[in-house]
């Protein structure tokens, strides 16, 4: 099957099996490193992505859903002003991630960020949640996330500082 | 599974044109059942996909003085999104169990309630709070009660090459709502089976009163709750017990699990005794 969808950005098309995570093509056909496929079951959160603006697990998504989507891997979120509010905040916090979440978590962090409404106590946890991450202090990483979301609602991701 | 056919309808009657012609096809709306647990059970066997994210009407939720309508492509976040003040539960608390909130966005209301190997976690607080199912099919459509989704034996029965459209939900509040997951679910969203309860006092008696728990089987012991149905609150201790025992050996009896039949007791017990403050 031909799977023709926008991948960070760009146009892309190439053949797959419908069922193929897209985790899988992610990593196989893109090259894409900073997604993990860990457990395959929507339980480790690794491998999050931004599908049509929706945090998903991408080990859950097979190849013809995406279909005339648009995916955002980390790769692609780098590279907008929501990661440098995130990245800001976790600097500033002292949050530390290893290599091998970092990636989820600051795409976790950032749909908060991205969402239309201010995110609650309760969003926040709900969405970090998402990643199972035992290298961090959570405390920290929630209190950089409340930092950031505070900062957004006055308009000026700056106060993260 | 493997896959010789993806259709992507937009609309209902396309969808159900396709059912017609291929009543084997798999209906996949968030999928997320599908790319685990039940991935298995559909083996080598070529299958044809029905690709449910396209039609825009079964995402529609619709808000009515007594009821709730939602699509069956309604994602579980977008249910957890609706306002507080809205009274669902316990279909709420059932929804946040299912998953991480990244899981909750792609997982639909329907592809809980329709899974065919095992009741999935909304379907116990649905069935508490008596929705209804609008089912279609080529001869129609239909709202039924979300009961008639249950066979003779308590387990799934789900009617081939039909399509679930909308889940009805009253919103008249209850007075006391509890949900639990009986065990733990190591991978995904897949709990060996869920506890949901609700009640409604009046005057300090217990007038409506729902006690279920649904696995591979659904367990509901109407004799259970109609024996408390008009009980004085507080209840006494005796009766607490005598309702955790007739639970559990119910639970057992439906081949729950000792595991999940102790658990679905205790939170029997503890429901009931929990209601005691509130419905005074």
């Amino acid at each position: 099957m031909t799977i023709d969808f926008i991948l960070n950005g760009e146009d892309v098309s190439l053949k797959a099996d419908p069922l193929e995570r897209l985790s899988d093509l992610l990593r196989e056909r893109f090259g894409l490193s900073s997604l993990m496929s860990d457990c395959l079951a929507g339980f480790c959160g690794k491998c999050v992505v931004y599908l049509d603006g929706r945090l998903v697990n991408s080990c859950l998504v097979p190849a013809f859903k995406v279909r005339g989507s648009e995916v955002v891997s980390f790769e692609g979120f780098k590279s907008t002003d929501t990661f440098d509010a995130v990245s800001r905040a976790f600097n500033d916090a002292g949050a530390e991630f290893c290599g091998f979440c970092d990636a989820a978590v600051f795409m976790a962090a950032g749909s908060l960020l991205d969402s239309a409404e201010r995110p609650g106590e309760d969003d926040i946890e709900e969405t970090m949640s998402t990643v199972y991450c035992r290298c961090s202090t959570p405390s920290i990483t929630l209190g950089a996330i409340r930092g950031a979301v505070e900062a957004k609602a006055g308009g000026k991701y700056d106060r993260a500082r | 599974m493997r896959v010789d056919e993806v259709a992507a309808p937009q609309t209902v009657a396309e969808a159900l044109a396709i059912l017609k012609r291929r009543p084997d096809a798999v209906p996949w709306a968030g999928g997320t059942l599908l790319m685990t647990v039940e991935s298995a059970a559909f083996g080598d066997k070529p299958a044809s996909l029905l690709d449910l994210g396209g039609i825009a009407e079964l995402t529609v939720i619709n808000r009515s003085d007594r009821y709730l309508e939602l699509g069956a492509c309604v994602s579980l976040s977008a249910i957890l999104a609706l306002p507080r003040s809205l009274s669902l539960e316990p279909l709420r608390g059932a929804a946040g169990l299912v998953g991480t909130a990244s899981v909750r966005n792609l997982a639909t209301i329907g592809g809980n309630v329709a899974a065919r190997g095992s009741f999935m976690t909304c379907f116990s607080a649905l069935a508490c709070m008596d929705a209804a199912m609008e089912i279609r099919d080529a001869s129609g459509s239909r709202w039924s009660s979300i009961h008639t989704l249950v066979d003779e034996d308590g387990r799934p029965r789900f009617p081939r090459a039909a399509l679930l459209t909308r889940i009805r939900v009253p919103t008249a509040p209850w007075d006391a709502a509890s949900v639990h997951p009986l065990g733990m679910a190591p991978r995904g969203e897949a709990y060996p089976a869920t506890f949901a309860a609700a009640a409604r006092f009046e005057k300090e008696t217990i007038s409506e009163l729902r006690l279920l728990a649904a696995g591979k089987r659904l367990v509901r012991d109407r004799a259970l709750e109609l024996s408390l149905v008009g009980k004085r609150l507080p209840l006494s201790a005796k009766d607490v017990d005598a309702a955790r025992s007739a639970a559990r050996d119910e639970a057992i009896e439906a081949e729950l699990g000792a595991g999940p039949a102790s658990l679905y007791g205790t939170y029997v017990a503890s429901f009931l005794a929990s209601i005691q403050e509130e419905g005074r």
